[in-house]
């Protein structure tokens, strides 16, 4: 066997996405899988999955939600004594609710989301990106990963969610616990998790004692269904997923953006030039540096375009991979601001399609547009010395720029 | 020509309404509303296959 055909057995039957080069740059591995005789590649590392790589495969379970569940979302087995321990029944609804329970779980939560609702957010995040820029402007360098995506989404969250904005470097630890150090350590992932929850369980009882007009968790302890209240455990669910989907993806995506932009003049030009390619240039970034892998856990027995899939068999869902399938979008590796036909599924496809999906493409935008408008010109220091998190959400945690 | 949101596959990603947002809006959960009934104007026709060209459901059709 050529060393070729042993790199591409390797992915197909036995890929790591938390392997340190997978994460900084998994597109070329997609590629290989995507073009193979076996574009599902199967592995027993981490517990053992399938991943899907063309476009058509991972839309078509997407809508298949009866034989692909959302019962676990990780990409990664449940942490141990996680079905046991307190607030075992709080998961993260409705990303992690299938049908029927899903509809109202839901339903509850998406007029927060919608467009309409959304639009009131974009005053206080302008405001939150240019306290940030004022701290590091002088400065010539800075950090666009840490010094400003990253605090971005976690005030919007925290604003949303009637809590202090002095919670951010809390809610981040948290969050990063569960999602980045919680992908290879149970344990922490275990630890953060119930951080969440559990500080949330005290501003519930807070809420219920002094209730706000117009807070997310006041307003979710009169919601109804069917004629009774919401149980606890939907609320702080609800909670536990405005900080798990809320904040590291959007940090990510914001990230992702700015690296590109470091990289490329001639689109930071083009959108200081023509403006009005802003709506379809956000959709063509959110396309190329989707940061979102979900899973889904395999209902029953079948066999799915030639894959024997047992029931209990993980499938990531790796909508990155889709996103850069040539068979849907022509010149899938390129960034094109005004790209015509963009099906993308950064925010899924299907039941689950991301909920904050109209708060995050704001966030995205209003990040780019304040930093474009008082810096520039920027590039990176040092193309090598970016660092990357994978695995369930990918986006850039170190990035420094100069200005 | 007449566009239309098949009943049931709109799941909201608002892609239309980025596309073509004279066309279509956003009901009270963000699904897709369409604002022009009947005949679109002839300059909306390009906005329109945009729009169609756009959503990941697959859920707009449009009638010549």
């Amino acid at each position: 066997m050529t060393d070729t055909n042993k790199l591409v057995e390797e992915l197909l039957t036995n890929y790591n996405i938390m392997d340190p080069d997978f994460v900084r740059e998994p597109f070329s591995k997609y590629d290989v899988i995507r073009e193979s005789k076996c574009p599902i590649a199967h592995t027993e590392q981490m517990g053992g999955s399938w991943l899907p790589t063309r476009y058509e495969d991972v839309v078509a379970m997407a809508q298949e939600y009866e034989i692909f569940t959302s019962r676990e979302i990780l990409v990664v087995p449940p942490a141990p004594g996680r079905q046991e321990g307190p607030y075992s029944n709080v998961a993260a609804p409705p990303i992690t609710s299938d049908p029927p329970d899903h509809h109202w779980h839901r339903r509850l939560v998406l007029p927060i989301f919608s467009p309409q609702s959304v639009a009131k957010y974009e005053p206080v995040t302008k405001a939150l990106c240019n306290a940030l820029i004022d701290e590091i402007i002088d400065k010539g360098t800075a950090d666009a990963a840490g010094d400003y995506a990253q605090h971005i989404p976690v005030r919007v969250i925290a604003t949303m969610l009637g809590v202090p904005l002095e919670m951010e470097e809390e809610f981040t630890s948290w969050v990063r616990g569960v999602l980045e150090q919680g992908m290879t350590d149970p344990e922490i992932r275990a630890q953060s998790s119930l951080k969440i929850i559990s500080y949330f369980v005290e501003q519930l009882a807070d809420r219920r004692k002094n209730p706000r007009p117009g807070d997310f968790i006041s307003d979710l302890t009169k919601a109804e269904v069917e004629g009774k209240p919401v149980p606890d455990s939907y609320i702080l669910g609800v909670c536990n997923l405005m900080l798990v989907a809320g904040v590291d993806t959007t940090w990510s995506a914001i990230g992702s953006s700015m690296w590109h932009m470091a990289l490329h003049p001639e689109h930071r030009r083009q959108l200081r030039e023509n403006p009005d390619l802003w709506p379809t240039a956000i959709e063509e970034l959110l396309r190329v540096y989707a940061p979102v892998t979900m899973a889904r856990i395999v209902d029953r027995d079948i066999e799915f375009q030639g894959c024997p899939m047992k029931a209990g068999d993980r499938v990531l869902m790796a909508f990155p991979a889709a996103n850069r399938d040539p068979r849907q979008f022509e010149n899938p590796d390129q960034v094109i601001l005004d790209r015509e036909h963009n099906r993308h599924v950064a925010f899924g496809s299907g039941i689950h399609r991301c909920a904050g999906s109209n708060l995050a493409r704001l966030e995205l935008r209003v990040a780019l547009q304040t930093w474009l408008e008082r810096i520039p010109e920027f590039e990176l220091v040092n193309p090598d010395d970016v660092t990357w998190a994978g695995g369930q959400v990918r986006g850039p945690r170190r990035c420094m720029v100069r200005f | 020509m007449r566009v239309s949101v098949i009943n049931g596959s709109c799941h909201g990603h608002q892609m239309c309404a980025i596309a073509a947002p004279e066309i279509f809006g956003s009901d009270e959960i963000g699904n897709a509303t369409v604002l022009i009934q009947g005949d679109l104007p002839k300059e909306l026709e390009a906005k329109a296959r945009r729009a169609e060209g756009n959503c990941p459901e697959r859920a707009i059709v449009i009638t010549e």
